[in-house]
């Protein structure tokens, strides 16, 4: 059940991107989710402009805990460090098998699949303050992507800190965390994640 | 079949009120079943009950009446074929659908009352929007049985909406309210009938209390050990998209795709 008072104040906001298109679902999930072509990314960003699609919550716009997870992107994203290329961290190519079990929160990879089959998911979904609205997850986005590098430092410090026994919180989970980071980086970058932080 | 006869209890006016009705249930798991056979055997006669699942080994220790070669049937068409042997002249409604759906909506709003006896949300979320659309009285009820080594844990609700303005939302409700005890996987765990008896019962008695005007408060809290229930009143709250000052149109028919 999606709140069509605040769905229809998001449409507004999207519609003022050239490119933008929805992905309707039915009477109770009217929209499950937005596709903008030609979106323009930060400087430090390689790829200018790339292809996004914004699956929204089933229940968007009720709870307060239900929120944007990310974006699939028509491609990977590179930024550079130390003059390297590399991938920018937490965006990954993704598949439908992956997605399946998040068909309960987002409608999207319940029936669409062909849309976001291939794409690269950048993931930024956080605990605290998550997106609730496009203008947050679009905002959060832009700013992630022109940070992406330092992000990248602090959560490998957070999750090192954790794995070490120095800092709160589950081993297993922080050692995920790492596994998923350093996926697809320079291995400058690798290299100096893992002995750094 | 004469309902004021078998339940002399009744006020003639309540049992008439009670008759008259049209109710719908949400979810036909132990809750729900404890639901449907106390209204049936209340004297409710028109019913639509909704429950995508079918019948499973797990079920047999709370759904009254069913047995092993019922499993695999639908839970809705299971429970109708109990309901027609005792009360042959019932009318009732089987769906085997998730909620929400266009028939939940248009049963809704052709009915007297809700009962959701759900283990979900978003279906909660669902009735507790298009009760708020439709103006129908809705009784939400949930479990939870705890584990626990050594002693026995749970507690239920029920709650009643419009009872004093307040919504499920103003009552808490969020995306993963705890409902049954999930395994490691979030799989929701088999619960037990003696609290989904007890909390159907009790939301029962808050659609009676409504009946006859005499609402004591809109969400009544059992607790299994120790054992104990407590009345209390929610308020509404103003920012309350459902019910608040600034309520969501209800604009479920606008096509954004098109837009």
């Amino acid at each position: 059940m999606q709140n069509p008072r605040l769905l229809q104040r998001d449409i507004k906001f999207l519609k003022l991107f050239k490119d933008m298109q929805i992905i309707g679902g039915d009477r109770y999930c009217p929209v499950h989710a937005v596709r903008i072509n030609n979106f323009k990314t930060p400087e430090n960003i390689l790829e200018r402009e790339v292809n996004i699609v914004i699956p929204f919550p089933r229940c968007f716009g009720y709870f307060k805990d239900c929120a944007f997870s990310g974006i699939h992107i028509d491609r990977q994203l590179h930024t550079t460090y130390k003059n390297e290329p590399t991938d920018v961290p937490f965006c990954h190519s993704v598949n439908k098998e992956e997605l399946i079990d998040k068909s309960g929160y987002y409608p999207f990879y319940e029936k669409d699949s062909e849309l976001f089959d291939g794409t690269y998911f950048l993931c930024l979904y956080k605990e605290k303050d998550p997106p609730l609205t496009v203008v947050d997850v679009l905002d959060y986005a832009y700013k992630y992507l022109c940070g992406c590098l330092l992000n990248a430092f602090h959560t490998a410090n957070i999750h090192k800190l954790v794995l070490y026994g120095n800092g709160e919180g589950n081993k297993e989970v922080s050692k995920r965390w790492m596994n998923h980071l350093l996926r697809g980086l320079s291995p400058v970058l690798k290299e100096d994640l893992e002995w750094r932080c | 079949m004469n309902y004021l006869k078998r339940n002399l209890w009744q006020s003639k006016a309540l049992n008439e009120k009670i008759v008259q009705s049209k109710v719908v249930i949400g979810g036909m798991g132990g809750l729900g079943w404890f639901v449907g056979s106390q209204l049936v055997g209340l004297g409710v006669r028109n019913i639509a009950v909704f429950d995508y699942d079918g019948i499973e080994e797990t079920n047999l220790n709370r759904l009254w009446g069913v047995n092993q070669d019922d499993i695999g049937k639908h839970k809705v068409d299971v429970f109708g074929e109990l309901c027609h042997g005792i009360y042959p002249d019932l009318n009732i409604k089987k769906y085997p659908y998730s909620i929400p759906c266009l028939k939940f909506e248009k049963e809704l709003s052709e009915s007297s009352v809700v009962f959701g006896c759900y283990d979900q949300s978003e279906p909660r979320l669902a009735t507790q929007v298009l009760s708020a659309m439709y103006n129908k009285v809705y009784i939400d009820m949930g479990t939870c049985v705890s584990d626990c080594d050594e002693s026995f844990a749970g507690h239920g609700q029920a709650f009643l909406y419009p009872g004093f303005g307040a919504c499920l939302l103003c009552a808490g409700l969020k995306l993963n309210s705890p409902g049954y005890l999930r395994d490691e996987n979030g799989l929701v765990m088999p619960s037990t009938g003696i609290i989904n008896s007890i909390v159907a019962s009790t939301g029962i008695s808050l659609w009676l209390e409504s009946l006859v005007g005499k609402v004591q408060g809109n969400i009544v809290r059992f607790n299994w050990n120790p054992m104990g229930m407590e009345t209390q009143i929610i308020e509404q709250k103003a920012d309350c998209p459902i019910c608040g000052d600034n309520i969501t149109t209800t604009l479920l028919d606008f096509d954004y795709a098109k837009s």
